[in-house]
């Protein structure tokens, strides 16, 4: 747990230039922070932000090259990995070891923490994070908010002056976000430790920071205590895209149908596609396992009825694993059904067989588009535009306007040369939207799709989901994003595996 | 396309050749993991296969070893640091050996000594050189080592000295092979931007705005 | 028994059995001590705890060295044939059986407190060949992606080779990626730190070596004694 006196951070002229980048990531910054000061720092998509909290926590330069001017200190001295906590968006790209227990461990067994000093430590911090899973349990068997969790005490676990969490809850529905920050705050709560958080929804760590600092484009813009800062800023905060607390949701952008309207037009209101009392089930693997531990358990969804409609977007809405994203792959004949069935209707099937389950790949493309949950999975080109352009080509649909108008509305037109896999998290899923909807597909299936956006970018890919159903497409989304589903026409709440409403 | 490569030098790893980092070991673990996903498929669904074609004329069944040098290839040209080869080679040859091969316990023998063929090359270039041309001198070196070191003692131990030989030419043109394709991997690879923060990826990078 | 082995003693035996094969001097020691292990190893084992499917590799394997062991001698001999082939079957059979019952965590902590190998590459392996467990679920996901995208196999074979080899190259970018990240994390949570201050790391969990590790390692030293002194010995006997 983590005891160590608090520490100060002294930031003087820090710049980052990555490798072959021409413009500074971070940009001269220069910034105080007292020992046991809680600091929240916020910005737009690609401020900085990430980069920044890598430079605190020593590990800036562990795996990118790049150019660094300018000097960091931490507790007075320049920063290692190791010395400070640092928590990621992505909870899995943390695990190192197959136990809750074991992983929490890692941290300590690196501080040199003798074995019984350190379970004592991993049991604490376990209880700390509300996790009462026990040592043993699979670490990648948890939910998303427990897998943030255990992260948070594998963190805590070791003594540490400064604690670092980078959008922690980024990728979590709204009550495992909660989950995680009562956590935070629990965590912090008994002790002085310097908190430094990044996140561009800033309104559920308000209560648990004194100051409040915005990045944009590398640079400070904004600095001081909270509501001052909400107060005096509250119009450049609104225009850097942050989601000021109070603020109304901004409008959709307004984006012109034809970018986005189906390559067949259909009449809005037909129905495309029904799913009828649609059970999904996965089976577990027992194949090809190296270790002894058993395999996680996995959800599905069992009976479900659903009826997609062009012209409209359907929300699916329902906590983690309430099965939103499987039911999306099945409609997207991307699962087959154990039972119940997926069944095209004539404007969608166009003398194909019902089943989308049975279609060529190259039918699915004609038809579907799909933004998945990992926006990286549906990459295919070594730069952005290739990787847009790919199915187009595949279909022989000429659709690179459309393709270019698109990135430029999303606000990636500069990326089109860079390698896809090199955006940053709400960048890679606005291209990932690009991508499912440019050649036109009728039916476009999303799942989270306003995951890591600031305002500005939200409000664009709402408008393209609203743009696209006003063209005929039939738009539906898992979202845990209240938002969003406000625009829908259609709402379905799933819970376990079953439609509630 | 490839024409220009020989007259750039090779990027370095950062820090000099000996100052591993923390991402080295991790990714070229990773690495190693998916080569050895590689070897499973081949020892479980095209091994049968290879082994009645070759039937008939055994030595050329080392034809297909170049598939085993393959990790210690793309790791050495991936992290260019002493050991890498090794490491990665080892590491692709231990989930072989967790999932049950043809050979039991002696892959691990092969991953050692195939790691060190190919190590032997880097180290005579100071890792300094990852061209095409190494790639496959390491590739032949490592062929060499197996099949001298191992196989004929093992494997093929009855076989007399004119087939022994003939099963080591047949390793070495796969070696060549091996060196080759491992060269190519590891330049697709670095054109995908998988590699950035290795010295391959900071090749292409350089390449990229060279070109644009 | 096996179950309760550590990884060095299933390492270590599976070493001492190639030790056996590879310099047994003559067949009827060998065949003496292949008898041995028959009998011995599936006693070891336990009910349900491998699967057996795995040893078909190996068996191919004895089967080809055999045959080519014959066909490229000079003079072909069926008894030096099959007796090149017994060499290689001592220590595989044996030895698949062993290696799973190898757990990837288990064997890093044992690398790294018993045998003291240096803790980076240990650690690294072990949190790879973990992150290899997911590559199933990955390769399904990423197959999902390339058909929505129109760029899965359609029904001919070469296209089928195509489709598979991009995905393939799509799953290790992917791993790679991952495990890119992976390595900022770990090395935020002080993965270098003990390098870099000379300060060893401690290990959560003990590498206790234990009595059925002994009887194994024992076991197997036997089997290899068999083997390379069972030959001369028997003649001996033969010849008295």
């Amino acid at each position: 747990m983590t005891t160590g006196a608090p520490s100060g951070i002294c930031l003087r002229g820090l710049s980052w230039t990555p490798l072959g980048r021409r413009t500074a990531v971070l940009d001269g910054i220069d910034l105080d922070i007292a020992p046991g000061e809680r600091v929240l720092v916020t910005g737009p998509s690609g401020g900085g932000k990430s980069t920044l909290l890598r430079a605190l926590a020593g590990v800036l330069g562990a795996v990118e090259d790049g150019e660094l001017a300018g000097t960091v200190h931490v507790g007075g001295a320049r920063p290692q990995g190791g010395d400070s906590g640092l928590l990621l968006q992505d909870p899995v790209a943390g695990v190192v070891a197959s136990t809750a227990g074991r992983d929490v461990a890692f941290g300590l067994e690196n501080r040199a923490i003798p074995r019984g000093e350190l379970w004592r430590r991993v049991d604490e911090s376990l209880a700390a994070v509300g996790l009462d899973i026990g040592r043993r349990h699979p670490s990648l068997a948890l939910s998303g908010g427990q897998s943030q969790r255990l992260g948070l005490a594998g963190v805590i676990a070791p003594p540490a002056g400064l604690l670092l969490l980078d959008e922690p809850t980024s990728m979590l529905d709204d009550d495992a976000a909660a989950q995680v920050r009562a956590a935070v705050a629990d965590v912090i709560g008994g002790r002085r430790t310097t908190l430094v958080v990044v996140d561009h929804r800033i309104d559920g760590w308000l209560p648990m920071v004194d100051r409040l600092v915005v990045l944009v484009g590398g640079r400070i813009v904004a600095d001081g205590p909270a509501s001052a800062v909400l107060r005096d800023h509250a119009a450049d905060l609104l225009s850097a895209g942050v989601w000021v607390p109070g603020a109304a949701d901004p409008p959709a952008a307004d984006i012109p149908p034809d970018l986005c309207s189906p390559w067949f037009a259909h009449r809005p209101g037909e129905d495309l596609l029904l799913a009828e009392g649609l059970t999904v089930e996965y089976r577990l693997r027992s194949g090809l396992r190296v270790s002894r531990t058993p395999p996680s358990a996995a959800v599905a969804i069992r009976g479900v009825d659903l009826r997609v409609v062009a012209g409209e977007v359907h929300t699916l809405r329902g906590a983690s694993g309430a099965g939103k994203s499987t039911l999306l792959a099945a409609v997207a004949g991307l699962r087959r059904p154990a039972s119940g069935r997926v069944r095209a209707l004539p404007p969608l099937a166009r003398g194909r067989a019902p089943e989308p389950a049975g279609w060529s790949s190259r039918e699915v493309a004609e038809r579907v588009g799909w933004v998945p949950q990992r926006p990286g999975l549906t990459v295919a080109g070594i730069t952005c535009r290739a990787s847009v352009l790919a199915t187009g080509h595949v279909l022989a649909r000429d659709i690179a306007g459309r393709a270019d108008a698109l990135l430029a509305r999303l606000g990636i037109a500069h990326l089109a040369g860079r390698h896809p896999h090199s955006l940053s998290g709400g960048e890679a899923r606005r291209l990932a939207l690009a991508t499912a909807v440019v050649h036109g597909p009728d039916l476009l299936v999303l799942d989270e799709p306003t995951v890591g956006q600031d305002r500005a970018t939200w409000a664009v890919v709402a408008g393209i989901a609203r743009a696209a159903a006003a063209a005929g497409t039939a738009v539906v989304a898992a979202t845990h994003d209240a938002s969003l589903a406000v625009l829908a026409d259609a709402r379905t709440t799933l819970d376990a595996g079953r439609v509630v409403a | 396309m490839t024409t220009d490569i020989p007259s750039r030098p090779s990027a370095l790893a950062r820090g000099g050749p000996w100052a591993w980092r923390g991402a080295d070991f991790v990714v070229a673990a990773v690495f190693g993991i998916a080569m050895g996903v590689v070897f499973i498929a081949w020892d479980y669904l095209l091994n049968t296969p290879w082994t009645a074609i070759t039937l008939a004329f055994p030595p050329a069944a080392s034809l297909a070893l170049g598939v085993w040098l393959l990790p210690a290839i793309g790791g050495g040209l991936i992290v260019r640091r002493p050991g890498a080869a090794l490491f990665v080679e080892l590491v692709a040859a231990i989930l072989e050996y967790l999932l049950g091969n043809p050979w039991g316990p002696g892959v691990l023998v092969s991953g050692l000594l195939q790691g060190l063929g190919v190590e032997l090359v880097l180290a005579a270039f100071r890792w300094r050189r990852f061209g095409p041309a190494v790639a496959m001198l390491a590739g032949a070196a490592s062929a060499t080592v197996e099949i001298v070191v191992y196989e004929w003692w093992s494997y093929a131990a009855e076989y007399s000295w004119p087939w022994k030989l003939a099963m080591l030419a047949f390793a070495v043109v796969s070696g060549l092979a091996a060196g080759l394709a491992g060269h190519a991997l590891v330049r697709a690879l670095a054109r995908t931007g998988a590699l950035s923060g290795f010295p391959p990826g900071a090749e292409e990078t350089l390449r990229r705005a060279g070109d644009g | 028994m096996l179950a309760r082995c550590g990884p060095l003693s299933l390492l270590g035996a599976s070493f001492v059995l190639m030790v056996g094969g590879l310099g047994a001097p003559g067949p009827a020691g060998l065949a003496l001590a292949s008898g041995v292990l028959l009998v011995a190893v599936p006693l070891t084992v336990g009910p349900g705890r491998f699967p057996w499917a795995r040893l078909v590799p190996g068996l191919l394997a004895i089967a080809s060295v055999a045959w080519s062991n014959w066909l490229l001698a000079s003079p072909r001999s069926w008894e030096a044939a099959g007796f090149a082939g017994l060499r290689i079957g001592f220590f595989v059979l044996p030895g698949v059986v062993f290696a799973s019952f190898v757990d990837p965590a288990v064997l890093g902590d044992h690398l790294g407190q018993r045998l003291r190998l240096p803790a980076r590459p240990v650690l690294a392996a072990v949190a790879a060949l973990q992150r290899f467990e997911r590559f199933g679920a990955d390769w399904e996901d990423l197959g999902r992606a390339r058909r929505v995208r129109g760029l899965g196999p359609s029904r001919s074979p070469v296209s089928a080779l195509r489709a598979g080899a991009a995905q393939a190259m799509g799953l290790l970018v992917g791993a790679l990626r991952d495990a890119t990240d992976s390595a900022v994390a770990m090395e935020a949570r002080g993965f270098s730190r003990p390098a870099r201050t000379g300060t060893p790391r401690t290990w959560a969990v003990a590498a206790p070596w234990t009595r059925a590790d002994t009887a194994l390692l024992v076991g197997c030293l036997a089997a290899t004694t068999i083997a390379l002194a069972g030959t001369p010995v028997l003649a001996a006997l033969a010849g008295r």
